[in-house]
């Protein structure tokens, strides 16, 4: 019997081996990379810059599919019901990690059947009127707000313009005809062709706009880095107004399942450092802003800041998912 | 804004490097391919190529992605002539005409007309993009959302009135698309419609398997009764023959008016060419002499839908290029293509690259010239499937759907529903209602719910705000003109009489 135990413990530490040699072997065929939207957006072209890079540390071919439809929630899962292998990886961001499941029931939990392995992606918003309207400082908007009732024009209801919009109508004590143009330049356009009086759109929408919009005021607590680049000189609703609350939680990167072994989850974590370089970040559209955040245990608490914010917004609005 | 001769002789240097040449021809060739595969459209054939982009210059790998969506636009056509089943929602117009003149043993000249009516179209629709782009932009965002829901309004009423053969029926089709595309999230409050608790169903039945399964699977059900019926034709309808002088004369008036509908419908974001191709063919019919004789595969069926459709290329890229929003699915991939290069499209794209509008501009009018010659050999084969047996065809559409379906979004959900709007689309037809409104209600369905909120929000209760629209107004009398005149006219003729 001893002897049995004793041939039973070396097979499975033999096993055991060829495991960890198996993993060390890790990645010896193409890797998938899941995108949730369709392709061309900026998360699609962000995620086909990073495969490419991680492609190359790697030495095997990282190929993004998208599968976009379904809330985001046929993405997602299609990444759970492979095997916590390393070969199907998910690229998260906020409607799947976020806003869907805080709004929907979804048969998953970000934090706990995913492994993020870092935050890359983000975006903060900000606050325009058409360059030509009578508002010429945030101040003076919000004189004209509280006397009339303007139209606001966001992406999509629930999204994170949108709660920006509604914190600060909550802060500001505010109230607006909202509407939902469906896509953040959609809804610039609908600015600059005066279907609505004020929108929210992301710090780098002037890009695009720059003659035909002014910003009125960063819709976020803390300066960020990109900030400056994309509007010079503009405040931040936290530097104008100490105690007034503003977050975004805009955040988007990559994901394995729960349960992939740690010595995959370490050669995905160390092939993708070079994403966080300045140098991969000078390959990236210049309306593309990068917050990085690497690490399992980094990206979990930002991911918690962001269900922290958003929770008590949508619940004001109704859209809260209670459990 | 053509004063600018050294940002157009940079356009002209860079167009003429061989690797752009050769991506030109590249582009359409894909192009063509894939807009002649049922399923797989210009947007999936524009995001397939988009990789390669990254690693070429901005206007190498615009031009490549120009070729494609033109062509993929064009080889719609092809198998809705040859085949009876439309490559792309874009060629669903083209369908009735185009495939029975085919049966009918005149598949050459058909497929010429469609060729015809797709260059003209194309190249007018970059004229009015090259010249008065700015100008079309400024009529681009005056579209909010009560001026959408007019034009939606108007698009649903003129084509139920021409697709089918009863009013009645095409309404109640229309209505049924119409149904279909309340199911999903409420994109307001997120009240779950009709998602039977399957998360699937959260966005709504997906647009290009439904009609992928509505047109090709149905065709294929059709067909496959009649598996060895066996069509006439003789050595002359494989000749593939451009119309002549004379026929291009006389269908002038369409060819333009189809050029200027496509390019006007282009523009309006949301709305792409399926819509522009039966706006163009409602109207060919509403002022033909013999309205009666459209559906039997009459050249003017052919010309319309697809000089309009074509022409929707240049139109969707004006709003595309100088407001940054997409005029069609096609024109949002290539918006990501052009943020990939760096380049953020809305107003400012103009004043700072000039040399890239030129580019883009020159292009596409030589992508229009080319097309020519590729679709030239592109329908010499076509025309011989007509020997190809039924038995052969229905298989192999049958497999090139299915893969087409899946791999726009890597989904069996989609697979499902190609097949289950294929049976829906099969028993629609054995009771002799036509699918033709029943998808248009089905495209035009989210922009009319969509405007039609918005407007409400917009007028908060005041009937007079909710119409303060000049625009909205002026489509809503052109509807009321284009549904009262025949009655009105009529009843005058009979009182003169």
């Amino acid at each position: 019997m001893k002897k049995f135990t004793r041939i039973a413990v070396a097979a499975m530490v033999a096993m055991g081996l060829s495991a960890t040699a198996a993993y060390a072997e890790y990645p010896e065929k193409p890797i998938t990379v899941v995108v949730s939207f369709a392709a061309g957006g900026n998360a699609d072209i962000v995620q086909r810059l990073q495969a490419e890079e991680i492609s190359n540390q790697l030495g095997v071919p990282v190929n993004v599919i998208n599968k976009p439809g379904g809330a985001h929630i046929p993405a997602t899962m299609s990444v759970l019901e492979a095997p916590a292998d390393g070969y199907t990886i998910f690229n998260w961001s906020p409607p799947s990690f976020m806003v869907v499941p805080l709004t929907r029931d979804v048969p998953y939990e970000p934090l706990k059947d995913f492994v993020p392995l870092f935050a890359s992606i983000s975006a903060s918003n900000a606050l325009y009127v058409r360059s030509d309207s009578p508002y010429t400082t945030f101040e003076e908007f919000l004189e004209g707000a509280k006397a009339n009732k303007l139209t606001m024009g966001v992406n999509n209801l629930g999204a994170p313009p949108n709660l920006s919009a509604v914190q600060m109508a909550n802060e500001f004590g505010l109230e607006f005809k909202t509407i939902a143009l469906k896509t953040v330049p959609a809804t610039m356009a609908g600015l600059i062709g005066g279907q609505v009086d004020v929108a929210v759109g992301q710090v780098a929408s002037i890009y695009a706009y720059k003659d035909e919009v002014r910003p009125l005021i960063i819709l976020d607590n803390n300066r960020r880095a990109f900030f400056e680049k994309d509007l010079p000189g503009v405040r931040t609703v936290g530097e104008a107004f100490p105690g007034k609350e503003a977050g975004v939680w805009v955040h988007g990167g990559l994901a394995v399942k729960a349960g992939t072994p740690q010595p995959i989850i370490d050669k995905l974590l160390a092939a993708s450092e070079v994403l966080g370089t300045d140098e991969f970040q000078a390959k990236l559209p210049k309306s593309v802003g990068y917050h990085w955040v690497h690490g399992p245990e980094g990206v979990g608490a930002l991911i918690q800041e962001g269900v922290d914010l958003y929770s008590p917004i949508l619940d004001g609005l109704g859209l809260l998912h209670k459990k | 804004m053509l004063a600018n001769t050294d940002a157009l002789l940079l356009a002209v240097t860079q167009l003429s490097q061989p690797i752009t040449l050769l991506l030109l021809v590249v582009g359409i060739v894909i192009g063509l391919i894939i807009g002649i595969l049922p399923g797989l459209g210009p947007p999936i054939a524009i995001a397939l190529a988009l990789p390669f982009t990254f690693y070429l210059e901005p206007v190498p790998s615009i031009i490549l992605l120009l070729g494609i969506y033109s062509a993929a636009i064009y080889g719609g056509s092809i198998s809705a002539i040859a085949v009876g089943i439309p490559g792309t929602g874009a060629a669903i117009a083209t369908v009735q005409d185009g495939h029975k003149m085919f049966s009918a043993g005149r598949g050459g000249e058909a497929l010429g007309f469609s060729l015809t009516g797709s260059i003209f179209g194309g190249l007018v629709s970059v004229v009015c993009l090259a010249f008065i782009a700015p100008l079309l932009a400024e009529f681009a965002v005056r579209f909010g959302p009560r001026e959408n829901l007019a034009i939606s309004v108007f698009g649903l009423m003129v084509v139920v009135r021409v697709a089918g053969q009863s009013l009645s029926k095409g309404l109640l089709m229309g209505a049924l698309g119409l149904f279909l595309t309340t199911w999903g999230l409420d994109e307001l409050n997120g009240t779950e419609r009709y998602t039977f608790g399957s998360y699937h169903l959260y966005e709504g039945l997906p647009l290009v398997p439904f009609l992928v399964g509505l047109f090709a699977m149905s065709e294929v059900f059709i067909s496959a009764e009649r598996a060895h019926h066996k069509i006439n034709f003789n050595q002359s309808s494989l000749k593939v023959q451009l119309p002549g002088w004379r026929t291009l004369v006389k269908l002038k008036d369409v060819l333009i008016r189809s050029s200027l509908i496509g390019t006007v419908i282009g523009i309006i974001p949301g709305e792409g060419a399926a819509v522009g191709a039966f706006f163009a063919y409602s109207e060919a019919k509403r002022r033909s002499k013999n309205p009666e004789t459209f559906g039997t595969g009459v050249a003017e069926g052919i010309v319309a839908p697809e000089t309009a459709n074509n022409a929707t290329v240049g139109g969707a890229l004006v709003p595309t290029l100088t407001l940054g929003v997409p005029g069609s699915p096609a024109a949002a991939v290539l918006l990501g293509a052009l943020i990939i290069q760096g380049l953020s499209p809305g107003t400012q794209l103009f004043v700072e690259h000039p040399d890239l509008m030129y580019a883009i501009f020159i292009g596409l009018f030589a992508i229009n010239i080319l097309m020519i010659f590729i679709g030239l050999l592109a329908i010499r084969f076509a025309a011989r499937l007509i020997m190809v047996p039924t038995a052969v065809i229905v298989p192999t559409v049958m497999l090139l759907s299915f893969v087409g379906v899946y791999s726009v979004s890597n989904s069996f959900f989609n697979v499902g529903v190609m097949l289950g709007a294929g049976i829906l689309g099969y028993v629609v037809r054995k009771l002799g209602y036509s699918i033709a409104p029943l998808s248009i209600g089905f495209v035009l369905g989210p922009i009319l719910e969509n405007s039609l909120r918005q407007s409400l929000t917009l007028a908060d209760g005041s009937v007079q705000e909710f119409f303060n629209t000049p625009i909205g107004l002026s489509i809503y009398a052109a509807l009321a003109l284009t549904i009262l005149w025949g009655p009105v006219v009529g009843r005058f003729k009979k009182d003169k009489s």
